[in-house]
């Protein structure tokens, strides 16, 4: 564990309407080192919202959102970002190079291993199935070493042994002092203690 | 940066040759069409071919550009583009590119062979290539910043045309005004030019604005 774990981001008083509907107002909260937050609430409740709002790709709403020291994160949203006339190298070399990182080809072949697309690593990723699709997303968050993960339903379309591998990455993630905030209808199985937010629907 | 966006989007062009054939043989059959339908008259067929054979390339890029934004869009790739660390305008203009590679470039290749097909002296071939080498950007771009524009909506396809089709008027101004002009020719062309060089500074923004507003929905 970190010892004194650095606050990566403060949150103050969010509030966010849409539609004419307020979705949260009065939401604080915070999140440090190795800590994750899992954002509860029923379907329509903002939770893909207040994601969205987190990786500044949504900024309609109010309130502060202060980001400490580096805030460089990664948003893995309800689609892919997964080209299917591409194959999964192609995929995650594009998708980091768009970070700003340069991976290794080897590297690259490594973490298709680990995720287990091996045999799959020349095919296109149009013939690839949901879960495998979803399993080149992965291999994505494990290559980029940034400190804050957003995830939108991560456990969707996974196996068992997806969900496994996506534990196990998290776990490794918190543990080198990310943050992480994710939404999950499921019971997320990660060993570190979890933290939850519950967004209620406002009337 | 700009060069992997550039070799992505080639990379899917190649493996996808039927988007960009299709407003080539578009091009093609339009062009057939045209001597057939206005008869064998090669006085007539010479004074229309410049604006019929500008017509037929920009309705090209039009019908073209429609799965420009929009397959990102739908995947997700869109939104790591505008979250990525670089700038958005130069990853806009790089796909840009590519879809002027894929569909000006091959406009520009093939209009020696449409000078023929309309029954144009040779000495046409050059300034219907230059036209269009200069307009055929231009229009790349207008035409993006359509496809940026109406990403996001559900009709867009029905909107971009009307948004797009008055910018490009100009354009084609411009282009048939300096094929047809036989001495003051040169000054369309160098206006055609301040016209591309203006909106490939100015347009990659306008794109860029669109899109981060298309995917803050």
């Amino acid at each position: 564990m970190i010892d004194s774990p650095l606050i990566l981001c403060h949150v103050r008083n969010l509030a966010c309407e849409r539609n004419q509907r307020t979705l949260f107002s009065g939401l604080s909260f915070r999140l440090e080192q190795g800590q994750i937050l899992h954002l509860k609430g029923p379907n329509g409740s903002g939770k893909t919202t207040l994601l969205r709002i987190l990786a500044g790709l949504f900024i309609d709403y109010d309130g502060q959102i202060e980001w400490q020291q580096d805030h460089r994160l990664i948003y893995a949203g309800h689609q892919y970002a997964v080209q299917g006339q591409l194959t999964p190298l192609e995929n995650l070399s594009f998708i980091l190079s768009l970070q700003g990182i340069a991976v290794a080809r080897d590297e690259i072949y490594r973490a298709l291993a680990d995720f287990g697309l091996e045999d799959t690593r020349f095919s296109l990723c149009r013939e690839l199935s949901e879960g495998q699709r979803k399993r080149v997303t992965l291999c994505r968050l494990s290559l980029s070493k940034r400190p804050i993960w957003l995830l939108d339903e991560p456990y969707s379309a996974l196996d068992e042994a997806g969900a496994a591998l996506l534990s196990g990455i998290c776990e490794q993630h918190l543990l080198s002092g990310g943050g992480l905030v994710m939404t999950s209808h499921q019971a997320v199985p990660i060993t570190q203690p979890i933290d939850t937010l519950e967004l209620q629907p406002c009337l | 940066m700009f060069i992997n966006v550039l070799n992505r989007e080639l990379r899917i062009a190649a493996r996808s040759p039927g988007e960009w054939l299709q407003p080539l043989c578009f091009l093609l059959i339009v062009m057939t069409l045209f001597p057939l339908g206005i008869g064998p008259s090669p006085g007539l067929l010479a004074t229309l071919a410049p604006a019929l054979i500008w017509i037929t390339a920009l309705m090209a890029v039009l019908l073209s550009v429609d799965r420009l934004f929009r397959d990102d869009f739908e995947d997700g790739t869109l939104e790591q583009l505008v979250l990525s660390s670089g700038p958005v305008w130069l990853n806009s203009l790089a796909k840009v590119c590519a879809h002027w590679l894929f569909t000006g470039l091959p406009i520009v290749c093939l209009s020696p062979f449409l000078c023929i097909m309309m029954n144009l002296s040779s000495q046409w071939m050059p300034k219907i290539a230059l036209s269009l080498l200069l307009g055929t950007p231009i229009l790349s771009l207008l035409a993006a910043l359509g496809g940026a524009l109406t990403v996001g909506l559900r009709q867009g396809s029905a909107l971009l045309p009307v948004i797009i089709m008055p910018l490009m008027i100009p354009v084609l101004i411009l282009a048939t005004q300096a094929i047809a002009s036989p001495a003051s020719g040169d000054a369309y062309f160098l206006w055609l030019g301040a016209l591309l060089s203006f909106s490939l500074t100015f347009l990659p923004l306008a794109i860029a604005a669109s899109l981060k507003v298309a995917v803050s929905r």
